[in-house]
């Protein structure tokens, strides 16, 4: 295996957590990060005809949150964020009369964890 | 340097030089020099072929030195459009770092024009992927043919009005 690559994902547990094949004994410790690829078309330089290599398409980076002796789980840190809602409130009087009292307030979005994109099984992952 | 003038004598290169350059002295010296001279002509020799030699090895090393120290460009054409993730593959590029803006400008009847404005998503041994974070709307669609993408340049340089416009559009 090309030494970029540290190990493959062999279970996709849900939409943010995967299981790679390397552990402890490779040296993995809990909380260090990486990012999942998976390897696409082969790349070719349009102007000498030279194949470049294949394209690495990113699934997510990931943090390992739990280590054993030969896999590791790990977990997406990419974070999203739901977009803020603003609500205007207006009283009937407003309303009806364009004045009275009008509250306005901003719900700030959360941040979510972002899920990886189409992990699968034989996905590499490599150094953050 | 003398590291590299060592590196260059002692090396197969080297050796061949030395070897060429001793075979044209040889054909030199048969059809011009009388070696029966009185003149210790095996000195001459010796000095011509030590002196043609440093001249030749002096003369790799800096054709090596320009080579190694001329950089790459400061933009960089994209060899492929990968519309699923929506990325531009360009070469591997040293002015491009991970995770910085690039400007994505389109060229066309001499006037230049930012299309679209990208991040360096991901870098590769060899590549590197743009992933486009705000289209400007200047181009109908992305270019994806060979000649399209030879009309866009991607450069590390981005007006400070595009980044005001990324802002404003929450990317």
């Amino acid at each position: 295996m090309n030494p970029r690559y540290l190990g493959k994902v062999v279970s996709v547990v849900n939409a943010t957590t995967v299981v790679v094949n390397i552990g402890a004994d490779q040296g993995v410790r809990s909380g260090q990060t990486f990012v999942v690829v998976g390897l696409g078309e082969t790349i070719t330089d349009p102007d000498t005809g030279e194949d470049l290599e294949q394209l690495e398409l990113v699934r997510g980076r990931v943090e390992a949150t739990h280590v054993q002796q030969k896999i590791s789980t790990l977990t997406s840190i990419d974070v999203q964020r739901d977009p803020d809602i603003k609500e205007i409130k207006r009283s009937a009087s407003a309303a009806l009369y364009s004045f009275g009292p009008t509250t306005e307030s901003v719900r700030v979005g959360l941040d979510r964890t972002k899920p990886l994109i189409s992990p699968k099984v034989g996905d590499y992952i490599i150094e953050d | 340097m003398l590291d590299n003038v060592r590196k260059a004598v002692f090396s197969i290169n080297g050796t061949a030089l030395f070897i060429a350059v001793i075979g044209v002295l040889s054909s030199f010296v048969t059809i011009f020099v009388n070696t029966s001279a009185d003149v210790s002509v095996k000195w001459l020799l010796l000095s011509i072929t030590l002196g043609l030699y440093a001249m030749v090895i002096l003369l790799k090393v800096a054709h090596d030195a320009i080579e190694k120290g001329r950089p790459l460009p400061p933009f960089e054409n994209p060899i492929r459009f990968v519309s699923e993730p929506g990325i531009f593959v360009i070469r591997k590029n040293e002015h491009f770092l991970s995770n910085i803006l690039v400007g994505c400008y389109s060229q066309q009847d001499g006037l230049e024009r930012l299309a679209y404005i990208g991040v360096v998503d991901h870098v590769q041994p060899t590549l590197i992927q743009i992933r486009i974070q705000l289209d400007l709307q200047i181009l109908a669609t992305v270019p994806v043919g060979p000649d399209e993408l030879k009309m866009l340049e991607i450069r590390p340089v981005v007006p400070f009005t595009a980044v005001q416009q990324l802002i404003r559009q929450g990317n």
